[in-house]
């Protein structure tokens, strides 16, 4: 795990403001069933470039398996857990295997961020098992989110 | 607005959203508490408290949260009172959203 570098409120807003042409990149699948969650993140990661979204566990392993196969892969996933027909969990589990089957290791994979809820000790440790990157309870904080995509480099 | 970095626009974006989306959420519940559908009800009321929170509409969170622990406790009853209570917090935040010049 790398060290974490806290940035200033004012470096957080302007970056987050600050996004030109040449840095719209990312590509981003959110997962979220609900849809102030899902608008707020959409509105905030489109800033970066594509994001793509899915309502459910399902949904998303689609997604992603497309995406792979088209070999254009998702840089950052941000998962709910508990959704309809397919918790967060288990597509954690399910595209950490699409991403083994290729050889990849999950360190150079997509980052996924769990955005939940759920703050209990048990289901953040489940979401680390199946190799998540981060846990990141609700109500959303965008500072917080911010820093991680600057940690893992997703934007500079 | 420092969960959101202070961004105004944005703000309004998600408050807009949130009071177009809840009488939709507010009507699946009541489709729950028709169908008895304990699941179904669990998921909705997580949901609710999800949005709640993200809007700061804590009246609404904490009646989201009490109605996830009635269906926990499997009192199907105790959630259609809250449901009631929720539909008026619902009626108080959107009063209060618009009175602020938020929308």
């Amino acid at each position: 795990m790398g060290m974490t570098t806290v940035h200033c409120r004012k470096c957080l807003e302007r970056l987050s403001q600050a996004c030109d042409e040449k840095s719209r990149c990312l590509r981003t699948l959110l997962v979220e069933d609900d849809f102030t969650c899902r608008m707020l993140l959409q509105s905030f990661l489109s800033r970066y470039g594509q994001c793509d979204v899915a309502v459910n566990g399902r949904e998303a392993v689609e997604a992603y398996r497309a995406a792979h196969q088209s070999g254009q892969r998702y840089d950052l996933i941000c998962m709910d857990i508990l959704m309809p027909e397919m918790s967060g969990r288990d597509a954690v589990a399910h595209i950490r295997a699409i991403e083994e089957e290729d050889g990849l290791l999950s360190c150079h994979g997509a980052r996924i961020a769990m955005v939940t809820q759920l703050n209990e000790l048990e289901e953040v440790s489940r979401c680390y098992e199946q190799l998540c990157d981060a846990y990141l309870t609700k109500p959303i904080q965008l500072p917080v989110l911010l820093e991680r995509m600057i940690e893992w480099q997703l934007i500079h | 607005m420092r969960r959101l970095l202070h961004d105004e626009q944005l703000a309004r974006v998600v408050l807009a959203g949130f009071l177009h989306d809840l009488p939709h959420q507010l009507t699946l519940i009541r489709q729950g508490l028709d169908r008895h559908d304990a699941d179904a009800l669990r998921i909705q009321a997580h949901t609710l408290r999800g949005a709640s929170a993200t809007v700061s509409a804590y009246r609404l969170q904490e009646i989201a949260s009490a109605m996830e622990h009635t269906l926990s406790a499997g009192d199907l009853d105790g959630c259609a009172v809250l449901y009631g209570d929720a539909r008026d917090a619902f009626d108080d935040f959107r009063m209060a959203v618009r009175d602020g010049g938020w929308v």
